[in-house]
């Protein structure tokens, strides 16, 4: 069983075409990157996946239960952190994050734990009892990724998770994050910061035109193309089929 | 049912946290009407005493303010977190559409209810009013707040600017709640505003809580309670097919 399954994923806007008859498939554990150019379809995947848009056509299963028919079975493994960052400006960020839990079905005694545990680990404890506006951009960003992981869901996808962060703090993250994926996280990840899905995903999807333009292990494509960055790949790649 | 539960808890502690929007105008508001149709205007208004003007108008205050509250919450907590995005944390969790629509509701009811005890206790430094019949007190006041939570979904889900947001209320429920019998009775108005009156469904439903309070009717309850028993069914199963389709909030 695969963590994600994609069968002739298609999603239409209207008339324009974001994903065209994508299929695709992610083992479970595995720390996978989704790339591709803006517009290429990566975060209507994405929110095809997780339900925040509707299917056109095709059938995504996430561990097995399909994101339709099966919705809440499939959306309590999936955690996602948002390309934009959206939270509830009425409440404190420890608010924020047991309200979330609890929207999973978390009792509230134990969502607290949870909330401490991760506004510790991501440094944003002290801010704990802040409202968003109070917050700084990379803070955001952390109670962001918290978010996604509050429910502890099978399956994290991250789209674009270190915009905005300092050096520092996308080191602490991703060291993090390795370590979740190491304990048996599946990892989804969309970036622009190519250096960072090299060092980090086992194997690469490469979107363009809403379509799979290319999937490989990062590994065996980069010996494909004589060990160059997998930004220059990238970019010759995604140029011949521009 | 913890993510039920919870969702109603937000939607409820949210207008609890800003006070001053949500609560105090409406205390504030209420007393002036007290002051200025109860006590100023009520002679003229009423063909009875002050006092019993007062009676009448207690419950038509407290349905209108009711109204209010069931409409403004989930159409306020909807449109603001369509308009910042927050819609998906509860998009992206594990509650069911129905469970949806139920908790944005129920936190509807509460703040119609919450409104409602506080007009009530606003008038009783005017006029003591009790309840005549509590099960058509229930009825009316739940299933008013029900039917109006439910337009209020419609309108939070529907509307891409604040002022679309406002117009429902400005210019449909606030005429209607007006010209509703909350302020006259039908033996007051000439004819013509009389037979108008009778085909404004909230007449039926200030009828129906003043009954309830008061004891005394100008229309059938059986009628105003078949209206709300009507709407409310087919609001409600709306509102969970505009969820299910994902209506207003997914791509």
């Amino acid at each position: 069983m695969y963590a994600i399954e994609i069968t002739g994923l298609t999603k239409k806007y209207g008339s324009f075409t974001a994903v065209n008859n994508l299929s695709l498939s992610i083992p479970k554990g595995m720390f996978y990157g989704l790339l591709g150019p803006n517009g290429a379809g990566k975060s209507s995947t994405i929110h095809c996946i997780t339900g925040l848009a509707n299917i056109t056509q095709g059938t995504i299963k996430v561990l097995g239960k399909d994101v339709v028919t099966d919705y809440q079975e499939a959306r309590k493994l999936v955690g996602l952190s948002q390309q934009d960052i959206h939270i509830d400006p009425y409440f404190t960020m420890d608010q924020v994050l047991v309200y979330q839990a609890g929207y999973f079905g978390i009792p509230a005694g134990e969502a607290k734990k949870r909330a401490e545990k991760l506004l510790k680990q991501f440094g944003v404890w002290e801010k704990r009892n802040e409202i968003y506006r109070k917050l700084s951009g990379g803070m955001k960003r952390k109670v962001e990724i918290a978010k996604a992981l509050i429910h502890k869901p099978k399956i994290l996808i991250l789209d674009e998770p270190t915009a905005g962060l300092d050096v520092q703090t996308r080191k602490d993250l991703w060291e993090f994050i390795r370590e979740q994926n190491k304990q048996g996280l599946t990892v989804i990840l969309t970036t622009h910061y190519l250096e960072e899905a090299e060092a980090l995903c086992e194997k690469i999807g490469i979107i363009t035109e809403g379509k799979l333009h290319i999937e490989a292990n990062t590994q065996e494509l980069k010996k494909q193309h004589k060990n160059k960055k997998l930004e220059e790949i990238f970019l010759s790649l995604t140029e011949k089929k521009q | 049912m913890i993510g039920f539960w919870t969702l109603i808890k937000r939607e409820t502690m949210r207008f609890f946290q800003v006070p001053n929007n949500t609560i105090l105008p409406v205390l504030v508001s209420t007393a002036l009407y007290f002051i200025i149709f109860g006590v100023a205007l009520g002679e003229r208004i009423s063909t009875g005493s002050p006092e019993e003007y007062l009676i009448f108008l207690i419950p038509g205050l407290i349905m209108m303010n009711m109204i209010s509250g069931a409409f403004s919450n989930p159409s306020g907590s909807l449109f603001v977190s369509r308009l910042l995005g927050y819609i998906n944390d509860v998009l992206l969790s594990s509650l069911s559409y129905k469970e949806i629509v139920s908790a944005y509701i129920i936190g509807g009811v509460i703040r119609g209810i919450v409104l409602g005890i506080i007009t009530w206790i606003t008038g009783l430094f005017f006029a003591t009013v009790g309840i005549h019949h509590l099960g058509w007190f229930l009825l009316y006041s739940i299933l008013t707040c029900v039917v109006f939570a439910c337009l209020g979904i419609l309108i939070g889900l529907y509307a891409e600017r604040n002022d679309t947001l406002n117009i429902p209320r400005n210019f449909v429920i606030t005429p209607l709640v007006f010209l509703g019998g909350v302020f006259y009775s039908l033996e007051v108005i000439p004819e013509t505003l009389r037979q108008i009156t009778l085909y404004n469904p909230l007449f039926y439903m200030i009828n129906g809580l003043r009954y309830s309070m008061t004891g005394t009717a100008e229309a059938s309850i059986w009628l105003g309670a078949i209206l709300l028993i009507a709407l409310s069914t087919v609001l409600i199963l709306l509102c969970t097919y505009l969820f299910k389709i994902g209506w207003k909030l997914r791509s």
